[in-house]
Protein backbone atom coordinates (compact mmCIF):
# COMPACT_ATOMS: atom_id res chain seq x y z
CA UNK A 1 0.00 0.00 0.00
CA UNK A 2 0.74 3.66 -0.82
CA UNK A 3 1.80 6.36 1.72
CA UNK A 4 -1.25 8.05 2.37
CA UNK A 5 0.31 11.52 2.03
CA UNK A 6 3.09 11.64 -0.53
CA UNK A 7 1.47 8.91 -2.47
CA UNK A 8 5.12 7.88 -3.70
CA UNK A 9 6.58 5.74 -0.78
CA UNK A 10 5.88 2.35 0.53
CA UNK A 11 3.54 2.93 3.82
CA UNK A 12 5.13 1.12 6.89
CA UNK A 13 3.58 3.25 9.59
CA UNK A 14 0.01 2.99 11.00
CA UNK A 15 -1.57 6.45 12.65
CA UNK A 16 -5.05 6.76 14.32
CA UNK A 17 -6.40 9.52 15.04
CA UNK A 18 -9.66 9.80 17.30
CA UNK A 19 -11.49 12.74 17.66
CA UNK A 20 -15.17 12.79 19.09
CA UNK A 21 -14.97 9.07 19.87
CA UNK A 22 -14.62 8.68 15.78
CA UNK A 23 -11.69 7.03 14.91
CA UNK A 24 -9.34 8.18 11.52
CA UNK A 25 -6.65 5.60 10.28
CA UNK A 26 -3.53 6.58 8.09
CA UNK A 27 -0.82 4.85 6.60
CA UNK A 28 2.35 6.21 6.15
CA UNK A 29 6.12 6.02 5.06
CA UNK A 30 8.90 6.62 7.07
CA UNK A 31 9.77 10.03 6.23
CA UNK A 32 5.69 11.32 6.47
CA UNK A 33 5.69 9.77 9.38
CA UNK A 34 9.00 11.24 10.85
CA UNK A 35 7.62 14.55 9.52
CA UNK A 36 4.91 14.30 11.50
CA UNK A 37 6.69 14.31 14.82
CA UNK A 38 8.99 16.79 13.33
CA UNK A 39 8.88 20.17 15.64
CA UNK A 40 11.27 23.16 15.45
CA UNK A 41 9.38 25.63 16.79
CA UNK A 42 5.76 24.43 16.38
CA UNK A 43 2.91 26.46 15.55
CA UNK A 44 -0.82 25.46 15.48
CA UNK A 45 -0.74 25.81 11.79
CA UNK A 46 1.14 22.46 11.86
CA UNK A 47 -1.54 20.31 12.91
CA UNK A 48 -3.59 21.31 9.57
CA UNK A 49 -0.56 21.18 7.56
CA UNK A 50 0.03 17.90 8.10
CA UNK A 51 -3.71 16.55 8.65
CA UNK A 52 -5.06 19.10 6.23
CA UNK A 53 -2.87 17.43 3.73
CA UNK A 54 -4.62 14.21 2.55
CA UNK A 55 -7.94 15.32 4.20
CA UNK A 56 -9.29 14.45 0.93
CA UNK A 57 -7.86 10.50 1.00
CA UNK A 58 -10.32 9.71 3.83
CA UNK A 59 -13.58 10.90 1.87
CA UNK A 60 -13.11 8.37 -0.53
CA UNK A 61 -13.64 10.75 -3.57
CA UNK A 62 -13.29 9.11 -7.00
CA UNK A 63 -11.57 10.75 -9.63
CA UNK A 64 -15.30 11.66 -11.62
CA UNK A 65 -16.61 13.54 -8.83
CA UNK A 66 -13.03 15.23 -8.15
CA UNK A 67 -13.32 17.16 -10.98
CA UNK A 68 -16.20 19.58 -9.46
CA UNK A 69 -15.12 23.43 -9.72
CA UNK A 70 -15.60 25.74 -7.48
CA UNK A 71 -17.58 28.84 -9.22
CA UNK A 72 -15.68 31.29 -6.54
CA UNK A 73 -11.95 31.06 -7.70
CA UNK A 74 -12.10 27.83 -9.74
CA UNK A 75 -10.18 25.73 -7.76
CA UNK A 76 -10.90 21.99 -8.48
CA UNK A 77 -11.69 19.52 -5.94
CA UNK A 78 -8.84 17.65 -6.84
CA UNK A 79 -6.49 20.47 -6.27
CA UNK A 80 -8.42 20.63 -2.44
CA UNK A 81 -7.61 16.68 -1.97
CA UNK A 82 -4.21 17.14 -2.90
CA UNK A 83 -3.26 19.99 -0.45
CA UNK A 84 -6.64 20.33 2.17
CA UNK A 85 -6.82 23.97 1.38
CA UNK A 86 -10.04 25.88 0.06
CA UNK A 87 -9.42 28.72 -2.68
CA UNK A 88 -12.24 30.58 -1.08
CA UNK A 89 -15.82 30.68 0.91
CA UNK A 90 -17.64 29.97 -2.07
CA UNK A 91 -15.92 26.50 -2.05
CA UNK A 92 -17.80 25.56 1.08
CA UNK A 93 -20.58 25.96 -0.85
CA UNK A 94 -19.56 24.47 -4.13
CA UNK A 95 -18.24 21.64 -2.13
CA UNK A 96 -20.79 21.14 0.22
CA UNK A 97 -21.46 17.15 -0.74
CA UNK A 98 -17.81 16.34 -0.64
CA UNK A 99 -16.63 18.35 2.49
CA UNK A 100 -19.77 17.27 4.89
CA UNK A 101 -17.82 13.78 5.52
CA UNK A 102 -14.39 15.06 6.24
CA UNK A 103 -15.87 17.97 8.21
CA UNK A 104 -17.72 15.39 10.70
CA UNK A 105 -14.72 13.51 11.01
CA UNK A 106 -12.31 16.68 12.35
CA UNK A 107 -14.89 18.21 14.40
CA UNK A 108 -17.84 15.42 15.07
CA UNK A 109 -20.78 17.56 14.77
CA UNK A 110 -21.22 19.28 12.05
CA UNK A 111 -23.22 22.88 12.74
CA UNK A 112 -21.60 26.14 13.82
CA UNK A 113 -22.60 27.38 17.91
CA UNK A 114 -20.15 29.91 18.16
CA UNK A 115 -20.12 33.49 17.77
CA UNK A 116 -22.07 35.56 14.93
CA UNK A 117 -20.14 38.43 13.56
CA UNK A 118 -22.63 41.65 13.71
CA UNK A 119 -22.39 42.54 10.17
CA UNK A 120 -22.15 39.71 8.21
CA UNK A 121 -24.72 38.11 10.07
CA UNK A 122 -27.36 39.77 9.94
CA UNK A 123 -29.06 37.80 7.36
CA UNK A 124 -28.63 34.80 9.78
CA UNK A 125 -32.23 33.26 10.57
CA UNK A 126 -33.56 33.66 14.40
CA UNK A 127 -33.63 29.75 14.51
CA UNK A 128 -29.24 30.16 14.72
CA UNK A 129 -29.35 32.79 17.45
CA UNK A 130 -32.22 31.24 19.75
CA UNK A 131 -29.91 28.00 19.55
CA UNK A 132 -26.87 29.99 20.14
CA UNK A 133 -28.21 31.90 22.79
CA UNK A 134 -29.85 28.46 24.12
CA UNK A 135 -26.12 27.31 24.58
CA UNK A 136 -24.98 30.53 26.43
CA UNK A 137 -28.39 29.39 28.45
CA UNK A 138 -26.62 25.88 29.41
CA UNK A 139 -23.48 27.20 30.12
CA UNK A 140 -24.60 29.88 32.16
CA UNK A 141 -26.54 27.71 34.27
CA UNK A 142 -24.12 25.19 34.49
CA UNK A 143 -21.81 27.99 35.80
CA UNK A 144 -24.81 29.12 38.23
CA UNK A 145 -24.36 32.85 36.95
CA UNK A 146 -28.07 33.14 37.51
CA UNK A 147 -28.60 36.96 36.29
CA UNK A 148 -26.83 35.91 33.14
CA UNK A 149 -29.41 33.21 32.66
CA UNK A 150 -32.65 35.14 33.14
CA UNK A 151 -31.40 37.84 30.58
CA UNK A 152 -30.62 35.16 28.21
CA UNK A 153 -34.18 33.80 28.54
CA UNK A 154 -35.31 36.87 27.91
CA UNK A 155 -33.37 37.26 24.70
CA UNK A 156 -34.82 33.80 23.45
CA UNK A 157 -38.58 34.90 24.39
CA UNK A 158 -38.06 37.66 22.65
CA UNK A 159 -36.64 36.17 19.25
CA UNK A 160 -38.89 33.46 19.20
CA UNK A 161 -41.79 36.09 19.92
CA UNK A 162 -40.51 38.06 16.96
CA UNK A 163 -40.14 34.87 14.61
CA UNK A 164 -43.92 33.87 14.81
CA UNK A 165 -44.86 37.60 12.89
CA UNK B 1 8.45 41.61 27.61
CA UNK B 2 5.41 40.01 28.49
CA UNK B 3 6.29 36.21 27.64
CA UNK B 4 9.57 36.57 29.87
CA UNK B 5 7.42 37.12 33.38
CA UNK B 6 5.91 34.15 35.64
CA UNK B 7 2.19 34.04 35.66
CA UNK B 8 -0.81 31.99 37.45
CA UNK B 9 0.45 28.60 37.60
CA UNK B 10 4.05 29.86 36.11
CA UNK B 11 5.67 26.63 37.47
CA UNK B 12 4.15 24.72 34.97
CA UNK B 13 2.32 26.83 32.39
CA UNK B 14 4.55 29.24 30.46
CA UNK B 15 2.30 30.79 28.43
CA UNK B 16 -1.21 30.44 26.89
CA UNK B 17 -2.55 31.99 23.57
CA UNK B 18 -6.21 32.35 22.12
CA UNK B 19 -5.85 32.56 18.15
CA UNK B 20 -8.86 33.35 15.95
CA UNK B 21 -8.94 32.54 12.11
CA UNK B 22 -11.24 35.06 10.02
CA UNK B 23 -11.24 35.78 6.30
CA UNK B 24 -13.66 38.87 4.35
CA UNK B 25 -15.83 37.59 1.88
CA UNK B 26 -15.79 38.93 -1.41
CA UNK B 27 -11.73 37.91 -1.68
CA UNK B 28 -10.33 34.16 -2.14
CA UNK B 29 -8.32 33.18 0.18
CA UNK B 30 -4.16 34.14 0.22
CA UNK B 31 -2.54 31.51 -1.60
CA UNK B 32 -5.19 31.71 -4.30
CA UNK B 33 -5.20 35.40 -4.55
CA UNK B 34 -2.86 37.03 -7.49
CA UNK B 35 0.09 39.38 -6.80
CA UNK B 36 -2.51 42.92 -7.44
CA UNK B 37 -5.60 41.48 -5.07
CA UNK B 38 -3.04 40.48 -2.23
CA UNK B 39 -2.16 43.90 -2.30
CA UNK B 40 -5.72 45.42 -2.51
CA UNK B 41 -6.72 43.15 0.57
CA UNK B 42 -3.66 43.98 2.24
CA UNK B 43 -4.46 47.57 2.62
CA UNK B 44 -8.07 46.62 3.16
CA UNK B 45 -6.91 44.40 5.76
CA UNK B 46 -4.69 47.02 7.39
CA UNK B 47 -7.18 49.57 7.45
CA UNK B 48 -9.70 47.82 9.79
CA UNK B 49 -7.13 45.92 11.78
CA UNK B 50 -5.48 48.88 12.75
CA UNK B 51 -8.79 50.43 14.62
CA UNK B 52 -7.45 48.73 17.47
CA UNK B 53 -5.81 50.99 19.94
CA UNK B 54 -1.93 51.10 20.23
CA UNK B 55 -1.34 49.47 17.37
CA UNK B 56 1.77 49.12 15.08
CA UNK B 57 1.63 47.95 11.07
CA UNK B 58 4.91 46.06 9.63
CA UNK B 59 5.24 44.78 6.11
CA UNK B 60 6.67 41.36 6.44
CA UNK B 61 8.41 41.62 2.59
CA UNK B 62 10.27 45.01 4.41
CA UNK B 63 12.05 42.37 6.77
CA UNK B 64 15.03 40.46 6.30
CA UNK B 65 14.70 36.51 6.71
CA UNK B 66 16.37 36.52 10.25
CA UNK B 67 14.25 38.66 11.54
CA UNK B 68 11.19 37.16 11.10
CA UNK B 69 12.32 33.61 12.08
CA UNK B 70 13.08 35.66 15.30
CA UNK B 71 9.61 36.92 15.27
CA UNK B 72 8.45 33.42 15.02
CA UNK B 73 10.95 32.23 17.98
CA UNK B 74 8.54 34.01 20.08
CA UNK B 75 5.04 33.16 18.52
CA UNK B 76 4.40 36.33 17.38
CA UNK B 77 4.37 34.91 13.44
CA UNK B 78 4.00 31.47 12.40
CA UNK B 79 6.79 29.82 9.97
CA UNK B 80 4.55 30.11 6.85
CA UNK B 81 4.95 34.02 7.53
CA UNK B 82 8.85 34.09 7.08
CA UNK B 83 8.43 33.07 3.67
CA UNK B 84 8.08 35.75 0.27
CA UNK B 85 5.60 33.79 -1.51
CA UNK B 86 2.46 36.00 -0.44
CA UNK B 87 2.58 40.14 0.40
CA UNK B 88 2.23 39.52 3.91
CA UNK B 89 1.69 42.15 7.51
CA UNK B 90 1.54 41.75 11.10
CA UNK B 91 -0.48 44.47 13.28
CA UNK B 92 1.36 44.29 16.63
CA UNK B 93 0.30 45.89 19.91
CA UNK B 94 3.08 47.84 22.01
CA UNK B 95 3.03 45.17 24.52
CA UNK B 96 3.08 42.62 22.18
CA UNK B 97 0.51 40.38 23.51
CA UNK B 98 -1.90 40.63 20.99
CA UNK B 99 -0.03 39.68 17.03
CA UNK B 100 -2.64 39.90 13.99
CA UNK B 101 -1.28 38.15 10.91
CA UNK B 102 -2.70 39.72 7.70
CA UNK B 103 -2.02 37.14 4.55
CA UNK B 104 -1.10 34.45 6.21
CA UNK B 105 -3.58 31.05 5.45
CA UNK B 106 -6.75 32.67 6.06
CA UNK B 107 -6.73 36.41 5.64
CA UNK B 108 -6.76 37.47 8.93
CA UNK B 109 -5.19 35.67 12.13
CA UNK B 110 -6.07 36.77 15.57
CA UNK B 111 -3.81 36.04 18.22
CA UNK B 112 -4.05 37.14 22.12
CA UNK B 113 -1.16 35.76 24.44
CA UNK B 114 -0.70 35.84 28.01
CA UNK B 115 2.04 34.13 30.10
CA UNK B 116 0.97 31.63 32.49
CA UNK B 117 -2.37 29.79 32.76
CA UNK B 118 -4.96 32.39 31.21
CA UNK B 119 -7.13 30.92 28.84
CA UNK B 120 -10.36 33.12 29.42
CA UNK B 121 -8.51 36.19 29.50
CA UNK B 122 -6.83 35.59 25.88
CA UNK B 123 -10.47 34.62 24.51
CA UNK B 124 -11.96 38.05 25.50
CA UNK B 125 -8.94 39.75 24.51
CA UNK B 126 -9.53 38.05 20.90
CA UNK B 127 -12.68 38.48 21.10
CA UNK B 128 -12.42 42.33 21.73
CA UNK B 129 -10.17 42.62 18.81
CA UNK B 130 -12.44 40.48 16.60
CA UNK B 131 -15.47 43.31 17.37
CA UNK B 132 -13.26 45.96 16.35
CA UNK B 133 -12.08 44.28 12.89
CA UNK B 134 -15.60 43.49 12.00
CA UNK B 135 -17.04 47.16 13.15
CA UNK B 136 -15.56 47.79 9.43
CA UNK B 137 -15.02 44.60 7.47
CA UNK B 138 -17.23 41.92 6.02
CA UNK B 139 -16.98 38.37 7.15
CA UNK B 140 -17.14 35.11 5.21
CA UNK B 141 -19.80 33.40 7.34
CA UNK B 142 -21.90 30.82 6.75
CA UNK B 143 -25.42 29.63 9.40
CA UNK B 144 -23.90 26.34 9.55
CA UNK B 145 -20.24 26.34 9.22
CA UNK B 146 -19.69 29.47 11.05
CA UNK B 147 -16.11 31.30 10.28
CA UNK B 148 -15.41 30.54 6.87
CA UNK B 149 -11.57 29.26 7.01
CA UNK B 150 -8.95 28.25 4.38
CA UNK B 151 -8.26 24.82 6.19
CA UNK B 152 -11.66 22.96 6.92
CA UNK B 153 -9.94 22.25 10.48
CA UNK B 154 -10.55 25.66 11.91
CA UNK B 155 -14.08 25.98 10.09
CA UNK B 156 -16.85 26.94 12.75
CA UNK B 157 -15.29 29.26 15.63
CA UNK B 158 -12.07 29.23 14.12
CA UNK B 159 -10.73 29.55 17.64
CA UNK B 160 -7.17 27.58 18.64
CA UNK B 161 -6.60 27.74 22.60
CA UNK B 162 -3.24 26.61 23.72
CA UNK B 163 -0.99 26.14 26.68
CA UNK B 164 2.82 26.31 26.65
CA UNK B 165 2.86 24.13 29.27
CA UNK B 166 6.69 22.00 30.96
CA UNK B 167 5.83 18.86 31.70
CA UNK B 168 9.26 16.86 32.88
CA UNK B 169 7.39 14.35 35.37
CA UNK B 170 5.17 13.54 32.39
CA UNK B 171 8.02 13.12 29.95
CA UNK B 172 10.63 11.46 32.77
CA UNK B 173 8.19 9.01 33.92
CA UNK B 174 7.07 7.87 30.38
CA UNK B 175 3.14 9.01 30.36
CA UNK B 176 3.47 11.78 28.01
CA UNK B 177 2.65 9.79 25.00
CA UNK B 178 -0.55 8.03 27.35
CA UNK B 179 -1.45 11.54 28.22
CA UNK B 180 -1.53 12.74 24.22
CA UNK B 181 -3.51 9.73 22.94
CA UNK B 182 -6.01 9.95 26.19
CA UNK B 183 -6.22 13.72 25.15
CA UNK B 184 -6.70 13.21 21.27
CA UNK B 185 -10.11 11.45 22.29
CA UNK B 186 -11.57 14.68 23.54
CA UNK B 187 -9.92 16.15 20.48
CA UNK B 188 -7.40 17.93 22.62
CA UNK B 189 -3.71 17.65 21.05
CA UNK B 190 -0.55 17.43 22.62
CA UNK B 191 2.55 17.76 21.54
CA UNK B 192 6.09 19.08 21.82
CA UNK B 193 7.15 22.26 20.79
CA UNK B 194 10.82 22.30 20.30
CA UNK B 195 12.65 19.44 18.63
CA UNK B 196 14.36 17.51 15.44
CA UNK B 197 12.56 14.63 13.64
CA UNK B 198 10.47 12.67 15.83
CA UNK B 199 12.94 13.63 19.07
CA UNK B 200 11.52 16.37 21.27
CA UNK B 201 13.35 17.88 23.67
CA UNK B 202 13.46 21.12 26.71
CA UNK B 203 10.01 18.91 27.77
CA UNK B 204 7.90 21.64 26.59
CA UNK B 205 5.26 20.63 24.78
CA UNK B 206 1.56 22.63 23.21
CA UNK B 207 -2.01 21.57 24.59
CA UNK B 208 -4.54 22.98 22.26
CA UNK B 209 -8.27 22.21 21.32
CA UNK B 210 -8.68 20.71 17.98
CA UNK B 211 -12.73 21.00 17.80
CA UNK B 212 -14.32 24.63 16.46
CA UNK B 213 -17.05 22.99 15.08
CA UNK B 214 -20.74 22.47 16.78
CA UNK B 215 -19.21 24.22 19.95
CA UNK B 216 -18.73 27.46 21.36
CA UNK B 217 -15.69 30.05 22.34
CA UNK B 218 -17.15 29.57 25.96
CA UNK B 219 -17.19 26.11 25.84
CA UNK B 220 -14.23 25.28 24.24
CA UNK B 221 -12.24 27.59 26.65
CA UNK B 222 -14.30 26.04 29.86
CA UNK B 223 -12.96 22.23 28.51
CA UNK B 224 -9.04 23.34 27.80
CA UNK B 225 -9.28 25.09 31.37
CA UNK B 226 -10.49 21.74 32.90
CA UNK B 227 -8.15 19.59 30.94
CA UNK B 228 -4.96 21.93 31.67
CA UNK B 229 -5.85 22.43 35.28
CA UNK B 230 -5.94 18.38 36.13
CA UNK B 231 -2.40 17.94 33.96
CA UNK B 232 -1.34 20.59 36.10
CA UNK B 233 -2.19 18.64 39.20
CA UNK B 234 -0.80 15.60 37.85
CA UNK B 235 1.97 17.15 36.65
CA UNK B 236 3.11 18.33 40.28
CA UNK B 237 2.81 15.23 41.65
CA UNK B 238 4.30 13.10 39.00
CA UNK B 239 7.44 15.66 39.82
CA UNK B 240 7.17 15.02 43.72
CA UNK B 241 7.09 11.19 42.75
CA UNK B 242 10.28 11.39 40.66
CA UNK B 243 12.08 13.27 43.47
CA UNK B 244 10.85 10.98 46.96
CA UNK B 245 11.57 7.40 44.05
CA UNK B 246 15.42 9.10 43.68
CA UNK B 247 15.99 11.72 45.55
CA UNK B 248 19.92 12.26 45.20
CA UNK B 249 20.07 11.03 41.69
CA UNK B 250 17.39 14.31 40.95
CA UNK B 251 19.29 16.49 43.18
CA UNK B 252 22.82 15.29 41.37
CA UNK B 253 20.81 15.32 37.78
CA UNK B 254 19.62 19.04 38.31
CA UNK B 255 22.32 20.50 40.07
CA UNK B 256 24.51 18.98 37.23
CA UNK B 257 22.57 20.43 34.67
CA UNK B 258 22.84 24.12 36.73
CA UNK B 259 26.24 23.93 36.64
CA UNK B 260 26.69 23.36 32.78
CA UNK B 261 24.98 26.07 32.39
CA UNK B 262 26.77 28.31 34.63
CA UNK B 263 30.30 26.98 33.24
CA UNK B 264 30.02 25.89 29.48
CA UNK B 265 32.06 27.83 26.70
CA UNK B 266 29.80 26.21 23.89
CA UNK B 267 26.07 25.66 24.02
CA UNK B 268 23.73 24.80 20.80
CA UNK B 269 20.59 25.30 21.49
CA UNK B 270 18.92 21.58 21.88
CA UNK B 271 21.43 21.49 24.75
CA UNK B 272 20.60 24.92 26.97
CA UNK B 273 16.78 23.69 26.41
CA UNK B 274 17.03 20.40 28.05
CA UNK B 275 19.46 22.10 30.59
CA UNK B 276 16.81 24.86 31.23
CA UNK B 277 14.13 22.33 31.84
CA UNK B 278 16.12 20.19 34.42
CA UNK B 279 16.79 23.33 35.81
CA UNK B 280 13.29 24.33 35.88
CA UNK B 281 12.02 21.04 37.74
CA UNK B 282 15.35 21.78 40.33
CA UNK B 283 13.68 25.39 41.29
CA UNK B 284 9.82 23.48 41.39
CA UNK B 285 11.84 21.23 44.11
CA UNK B 286 13.51 23.17 45.81
CA UNK B 287 16.58 21.99 45.17
CA UNK B 288 18.17 25.64 42.78
CA UNK B 289 16.98 28.09 45.10
CA UNK B 290 19.63 30.64 43.80
CA UNK B 291 17.55 31.54 40.52
CA UNK B 292 13.48 31.80 39.16
CA UNK B 293 11.59 30.89 36.72
CA UNK B 294 11.54 34.51 35.37
CA UNK B 295 15.33 34.12 34.90
CA UNK B 296 15.02 30.93 33.07
CA UNK B 297 12.42 32.09 30.62
CA UNK B 298 14.42 35.44 29.54
CA UNK B 299 17.13 32.89 29.15
CA UNK B 300 14.93 30.80 27.38
CA UNK B 301 14.08 33.35 24.63
CA UNK B 302 16.90 34.70 24.60
CA UNK B 303 19.15 31.70 23.19
CA UNK B 304 16.81 30.97 20.43
CA UNK B 305 19.00 31.30 16.98
CA UNK B 306 17.69 33.64 15.24
CA UNK B 307 16.58 35.60 18.61
CA UNK B 308 20.85 35.47 19.15
CA UNK B 309 21.27 36.54 15.50
CA UNK B 310 19.42 39.62 15.90
CA UNK B 311 20.50 40.81 19.07
CA UNK B 312 24.38 40.43 18.18
CA UNK B 313 24.12 40.41 14.71
CA UNK B 314 26.08 36.85 14.29
CA UNK B 315 25.11 34.56 11.30
CA UNK B 316 27.48 31.93 11.90
CA UNK B 317 25.85 28.82 13.87
CA UNK B 318 29.73 28.03 15.90
CA UNK B 319 29.84 31.68 16.86
CA UNK B 320 26.26 31.19 17.55
CA UNK B 321 27.12 28.58 20.21
CA UNK B 322 29.74 30.36 21.48
CA UNK B 323 27.63 33.70 22.11
CA UNK B 324 25.04 31.51 23.46
CA UNK B 325 27.22 30.05 26.25
CA UNK B 326 27.98 33.70 27.16
CA UNK B 327 24.65 35.08 27.06
CA UNK B 328 23.45 32.09 29.37
CA UNK B 329 26.53 32.97 31.95
CA UNK B 330 26.17 36.25 32.09
CA UNK B 331 22.36 36.41 33.01
CA UNK B 332 22.94 33.26 35.62
CA UNK B 333 25.38 35.28 37.69
ZN1 LIG C 1 4.94 9.42 2.44
ZN1 LIG D 1 -13.53 28.71 -4.29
Amino acid sequence: MKCQRCNEREANTHIQKIVNGKKTEYFLCDKCAAEAGEFKVVFDTDFDEFFGGFLGKPMGLTPKTSSAMCTGCGMTLSEFMKNGRLGCSRCYEDFKGALLKPLRQIHGEASHKGKIPKRSGEKISTQTKIKKLQAELDTAVLNQEFEKAAELRDKIKELSKGGEK
Amino acid sequence: MWYKNFGNMGEIILSTRARLARNISGFPFPQRADKATQETLLNTLKDGVLKIPNTTFFDLSKMSKTEKTALCERHLISPVMTDDKIMRGLVLSNDERLSIMLLEEDHIRIQAMHEGLAISECLKSAMEADDIIESTLDYAFSENLGYLTCCPTNVGTGLRLSVMAHLPGFTMSGRIEGLARSLSKMGIAVRGLFGEGSQSFGNIYQISNQITLGISEEESAQKLTEIVTEIISQEKSLQQKIYSADKFRIEDTVLRAFGTLKYSKIMTTKEALSLLSQVRLGINLGIIKETDHKKINDIMYSIFPSALSVAYNIENPADRDLKRAEVIQEKLR
